[in-house]
């Protein structure tokens, strides 16, 4: 295990490297879309446009020598033009023609600009793994990860992702604009004669094998113990509840959410090379994990409380009850 | 050892906090605490932590999670007990992260919030102790007045030394007097605190002296009671002694008798033993004459009748005639034995032993009898232990004879009962009589300057002016009471400053307080008890 830790840690940076040859700065939004794809789950960005989302999304596939579509999801976009439609074949037979999202790795631009069945086709598909068209089922490739976009500024015209389609996202990354320095390197490589062209570091059975090494990561009852703690914080009525979450909190994560933040403190564990998940690496999941999971009240929105400071309240106040056993 | 050493700041803690209650409640005079008692309460305090500390057990789940969170194991050691195929590995690396660590690191022996507790609690403790105990935040006129109830403090405490030199006399107390004593002590003290009113200390040293001349007249009469019962139980020995020389009909009382009048009572008793026998042979006569002449016949029923009553009168007239004489002969042959007796007797008296005993027994009862007017003996600590040092010598030779053991056995009683106050609560230098003394009791001796705690305690009416030796100080309280009002009032006829004695002719200055009195009576809205209370009260002054 040990072996297959290190593997894992090494694999993981060279990927990262390599993503970072084309994509200036943003490393934890690299680390984290590499986490989702570890841990097989799908990733929400929220970021302004022009942010090299796509660039990221490209690059990763190609460092994994993986298959890439991207979806511009729009208001007048129909669930085919997601799953793949029956076309009328040269034998006169109808035939099934995979949609973008028959790729290892899809970006789904704008996913709030398509409409409310439109995002449900989509969803289902990255639940399901699978498309049934014609009466047939169709098996997503392996290893498939969606990688969507919100767009926070413009609301006109959109539908937001309700809250059950969010909780099927492992996590939700925030793109933050870059810092100036970062912004210098962007500006002039991509307009500089000289083109990255990212190479292959790792495979699609690379990306299984990690996954498998996730799964068998060690997490101890004290810090299962703890993740749990967070999670039930989260929520504003019960046993558990937190001060701030019964005052601010609507609803708290998911069962769905407590099984990520674990499955994310597995893979920061393996980015240590430990094979052993640590309340560290708990609290270093609690937010990519939970962020979109929180549904905070008129209270909060007033007092201007986001996700992200809920969520760091909620982890002083159990960190606090987290005592050393050990009284000295 | 770091857990013993925390557990051993938080005892500390809490056992400083129980001595800075009971430093405050030492301040306020709810209780007596002494320094050392504060400072084990802390130690002992400290101690039982750390034990408790040192020995409660800790799981290993719980250490192994602790260890983690101080060592930054990252739960590599709580991983490590985790049932899986690859543990060892897991093992491994939590071992060889472990390896880097030292103990004395992630538990280090320092000072933390429990220790900086236990200076604090400790400090309040000591500085509310001394404030109490300490004169810093007085006036100088309180401070004097302080200093003049510590020295009398000090003079009490030496008289109490004084009585009780040591432990094993304060052992032979009876409940009573070891009250008196503790009670004695703490009114020392109080003194030497000044955590005590003058008017109070009065008060006080006037119940205990009254408790000491209880006790003492208690004593007194336990050990007459004794003396009594020895008394009894010698003439039980006498009586003893007679039996046993065969000598039972001789009463003491005979023994008494000077020798001429035993013998004169003796030739009385003899003359009368002739007189009953000579009408005895006098009676038989007759009595043998009237039988013959009932044996005739030809009496007359008349005759006949007249002398068997007549008969019948004469044996009556024999059989106590009888008694007499029997009585009268031993009365004789008592009086003829008597001398023998009083031989027998002045013999087992004059034996040395029986001297030393009576002399001894005069002395007690001497003592016995004098406690019992005054509650003063003049027996003192050393004469009584002498004594009872000889009685029971004493007991140790006479064992074999009942009787006499019986005698010294009550005698002893009688002395160790005298003797248990060891002269503290008896004689005049004893602890009553001191404190009353000291502390001013009409009446109670006051031989040296210590025994001045307040004049005489009754009003100085001397013409002369006498010096004042201390400073007067008066506190005045302003308000309004009205009629339904209470108010308690301690009422003094005497000089109410400390160590003071009037300093000005108490008839020359009796007019105008009266005249002043009488004026504030007027000017101000007093009530009505109240105005009547200074009338009498001046009214008696002027009697």
């Amino acid at each position: 295990m040990q072996e297959d830790a290190k593997w894992f840690r090494e694999t993981f940076e060279s990927v990262r490297q390599e993503v970072a040859r084309a994509v200036v700065g943003q490393a934890d939004i690299v680390e984290g879309v590499l986490a989702g794809l570890a841990a097989n789950g799908h990733v929400l960005l929220e970021g302004m446009p022009g942010l090299g989302k796509t660039l990221l999304v490209r690059t990763l596939s190609e460092a994994l020598e993986l298959g890439f579509s991207r979806i511009q999801f729009t208001p007048d976009m129909m669930p085919a033009d997601v799953t793949g439609t029956q076309v009328l074949g040269e034998n006169r037979a109808f035939e099934y023609r995979p949609g973008p999202i028959f790729a290892n790795i899809v970006l789904a631009d704008e996913i709030n600009r398509a409409t409310p069945k439109t995002q449900s086709a989509m969803l289902e598909a990255m639940q399901e793994r699978a498309v049934t068209a014609g009466g047939k089922r169709h098996q997503l490739p392996e290893p498939f990860l969606v990688m969507a976009t919100q767009n926070p500024v413009e609301q006109e015209g959109t539908y937001p992702l309700p809250e059950a389609q969010l909780d099927r996202f492992f996590v939700k990354l925030i793109v933050p604009y870059p810092t100036k320095a970062e912004l210098s390197e962007i500006v002039l490589r991509t307009t500089s004669r000289e083109e990255v062209a990212p190479s292959r570091v790792a495979g699609q059975g690379d990306v299984l094998r990690m996954r498998q090494i996730v799964r068998s990561v060690v997490v101890d009852p004290e810090v299962l113990g703890f993740a749990l703690s967070l999670v039930v914080a989260t929520h504003p009525e019960g046993e558990g509840a937190s001060s701030v979450s019964k005052r601010y909190a609507r609803y708290g994560a998911s069962p769905r959410g407590a099984q990520s933040i674990v499955t994310l403190a597995k893979v920061f564990a393996l980015l240590s090379e430990r094979q052993n998940a640590s309340k560290g690496d708990v609290l270093r999941a609690l937010k990519p994990t939970l962020r979109h999971r929180i549904l905070l009240n008129f209270e909060a929105e007033a007092d201007g409380i986001t996700p992200d400071a809920f969520l760091d309240s909620v982890a002083e106040q159990v960190g606090k009850a987290d005592l050393d056993p050990v009284r000295i | 050892m770091v857990r013993a050493w925390k557990s051993a700041a938080i005892g500390a803690t809490l056992g400083a906090a129980g001595a800075a209650a009971c430093a405050t409640a030492g301040w306020l005079g709810y209780a007596d605490p002494e320094p050392i008692q504060l400072v084990v309460g802390i130690a002992g305090s400290a101690l039982l932590g750390a034990v408790i500390g040192a020995v409660r057990p800790v799981k290993d789940a719980a250490l192994r999670a602790s260890v983690d969170r101080r060592a930054g194991l990252e739960n590599r050691l709580t991983a490590s007990a985790v049932d899986v195929d690859f543990v060892e590995e897991i093992r491994a690396d939590a071992e060889s992260k472990l390896a880097n660590v030292k103990p004395s690191a992630i538990y280090p022996v320092r000072l933390g919030r429990w220790h900086a507790g236990a200076v604090a609690a400790t400090m309040l403790a000591a500085s509310i102790f001394l404030i109490g105990s300490t004169p810093i935040l007085l006036s100088p006129q309180e401070k004097a007045a302080r200093a003049e109830l510590a020295k009398k403090g000090k003079v009490l405490e030496r008289i109490t030394k004084e009585a009780f030199q040591d432990a094993e006399a304060e052992k032979k107390l009876s409940p009573a007097e070891r009250r008196l004593l503790e009670d004695a002590r703490r009114l020392q003290r109080d003194l030497e605190r000044n955590r005590i009113r003058p008017e109070e200390a009065l008060q006080k040293a006037n119940e205990l002296q009254r408790k000491a001349v209880e006790l003492a007249k208690q004593g007194a009469q336990e050990s007459q009671k004794y003396l009594e019962q020895a008394e009894t139980a010698m003439e039980k020995m006498e009586r003893a002694e007679l039996e046993k020389a065969g000598l039972s009909q001789v009463s003491p009382e005979m023994l008494q008798m000077p020798q001429a009048e035993r013998k004169q009572m003796q030739a009385k008793a003899e003359q009368k033993l002739k007189e009953i026998q000579q009408q005895l042979a006098d009676i038989q006569k007759r009595l043998d004459e009237i039988k013959k002449k009932l044996e005739q016949k030809g009496l007359s029923a008349e005759e006949r009748k007249k002398l068997e009553e007549e008969q019948k009168a004469l044996e009556a007239q024999k059989k106590r005639l009888e008694e007499e004489a029997k009585a009268a002969k031993e009365l004789a042959d008592a009086l003829k034995l008597s001398e023998k007796a009083k031989s027998v007797l002045e013999k087992m008296r004059n034996h040395a032993v029986m001297e030393e005993i009576r002399a001894l027994a005069k002395q007690m009862a001497k003592e016995s009898q004098q406690s019992a007017k005054t509650g003063q003996p003049k027996l003192t600590k050393e004469q009584l232990e002498e004594l009872r040092r000889r009685m029971e010598e004493l007991l140790a030779k006479l064992e074999d004879d009942a009787a006499m053991e019986e005698y010294l056995k009550q005698l002893l009683e009688a002395m160790k009962k005298a003797g248990d106050c060891q002269g503290q609560c008896m004689r005049p230098g004893g602890l009553g009589a001191k404190l009353a003394a000291l502390l001013g009791i009409r009446g109670g001796p006051s031989s040296d300057e210590d025994d001045n705690f307040m004049d005489s305690g009754h009003v100085n009416m001397l013409d002369k002016a006498v010096e004042g030796k201390g400073k007067t100080f008066t506190t005045s309280v302003s308000g309004t009471r009205r009629e339904s009002g209470e108010e308690t009032f301690i009422e003094i006829k005497a000089p109410t400053m400390l160590g003071n004695r009037t300093s000005v002719p108490y008839k020359s200055v009796l007019p105008s307080y009266n005249r002043k009195a009488e004026e504030a009576l007027n000017r101000k809205e007093i009530p009505k008890e109240h105005e009547k209370r200074v009338r009498e009260y001046f009214k008696s002054l002027t009697k």
